[in-house]
């Protein structure tokens, strides 16, 4: 049972409570900028007449969380994906990685920490729903389980007569997503990525790092095969120059350092 | 509570999709300011006198000066007429001032602060 956001394109009227009640809610500063960013954690933009929200879709494998290397980023059961600054180090690794471009960076600050929504995790541990569904005055954004959102979704498009895209976004995008979105105009047309395989992203990085172990005990065992070759070719070179006449073993002076070498330690090979 | 509007899920299975003009929007009604003791009657705030449906309004007054998560009811007449909450809107130009006495009623209206 994990929470989500239904957000609907046809109901919502742009007027951004969402983003005030969200910079109420996070203490993030003022004022509301034209696109999300480190301290603009949602906006609603216009486009293609309708109006959209952006915030984090709370993907349900996050490739964020894949691919950060301290563990700062975490899918919580409840649903949210929450950021631990404390632990952050600041590679940005997760800014290229996430398939929805959310994650932004304080670029202003000297000690620069990662922003990205956060659904509220803090209201959703005290029962409550989230700020930017609390405030909004026409329900375009809805609070629930996520698959109750899907089938009120769903139950939407159908009996809507047409008026929306027969599709709900982030039902499979990149494996799903805990955000799922209504529109009544082709999604591409938002800005939002249609082309997201319906796996979760982490799973193509899996499918090479899976092969990990294997690939260092073939690629060890081969090295180690390589230099046992070459130190036996070693050995029985300068074995035969050991017995070789003494005009020859005057050649060069590695040569000698060799057999003295060998003297000293006592190996005399074969 | 501080939340009036709380939740409320008009989207029941099978309603169209509402067109943008027609919205009707569920704001908080009748908040009732705290009286101070030399004030006629309590001020009672109506989201709807206030809000235009064209234009985004409600950025205009969230979450400067009114925040709406934890919104405070505790204004005073000092503050205002110095620009504060009410009065960066009500200051004469954009809106009737709050220092008008003639309109005291306007703000202050006992018939409506609840029992």
């Amino acid at each position: 049972v994990s929470a989500g956001l239904l957000f609907d394109t046809t109901r919502c009227i742009g007027c951004g409570a969402c983003s005030a009640a969200c910079k109420e809610q996070n203490d993030l500063p003022l004022p509301i900028e034209p696109a999300i960013t480190a301290y603009t954690w949602t906006v609603v933009e216009e486009r293609a007449g309708v109006n959209v929200r952006r915030l984090c879709m709370h993907c349900l494998e996050p490739t964020c969380v894949s691919v950060c290397p301290v563990g700062a980023l975490t899918k919580t059961p409840a649903g949210p994906v929450v950021y631990d600054s404390k632990r952050c180090i600041g590679c940005r690794y997760c800014i290229m990685a996430c398939p929805f471009g959310v994650p932004k960076y304080q670029w202003d600050r000297a000690v620069p920490v990662v922003g990205k929504c956060i659904l509220c995790s803090g209201r959703l541990a005290q029962g409550q729903q989230t700020a930017c569904a609390t405030v909004c005055p026409t329900g375009a954004t809805m609070f629930g389980e996520r698959e109750a959102l899907l089938r009120e979704a769903r139950s939407r498009i159908a009996t809507s007569g047409g008026a929306y895209v027969n599709h709900v976004y982030g039902e499979q995008e990149a494996g799903g997503t805990s955000v799922l979105m209504l529109s009544s105009v082709p999604f591409e047309r938002l800005g939002l990525d249609t082309n997201l395989p319906p796996q979760g992203l982490p799973m193509l990085t899996w499918r090479v790092l899976s092969k990990v172990p294997d690939f260092v005990a073939v690629a060890g065992a081969f090295l180690y095969g390589l230099h046992w070759i070459t130190r036996r070719r070693d050995e029985v070179r300068t074995s035969l120059d050991a017995t070789a006449p003494e005009s020859q073993t005057a050649a060069s002076p590695l040569a000698r350092a060799r057999s003295l070498w060998r003297r000293l330690t006592g190996r005399a090979g074969s | 509570m501080v939340l009036p509007i709380a939740f409320m899920e008009a989207g029941a299975a099978g309603s169209p999709p509402t067109p943008r003009k027609d919205a009707a929007l569920r704001l908080p009604t009748g908040i009732v300011f705290k009286k101070a003791p030399d004030a006629p009657a309590p001020v009672v705030f109506d989201h709807v006198s206030h809000v235009r449906l064209e234009g985004n309004r409600c950025l205009a007054c969230h979450p400067q000066p009114f925040k709406m998560l934890r919104p405070s009811r505790e204004v005073t007449h000092a503050a205002m007429d110095a620009g504060g909450s009410c009065g960066s809107c009500h200051d004469g130009k954009k809106a009737f001032a709050t220092v008008d006495t003639e309109r005291c009623d306007v703000c202050h209206r006992s018939d409506e602060a609840p029992k």
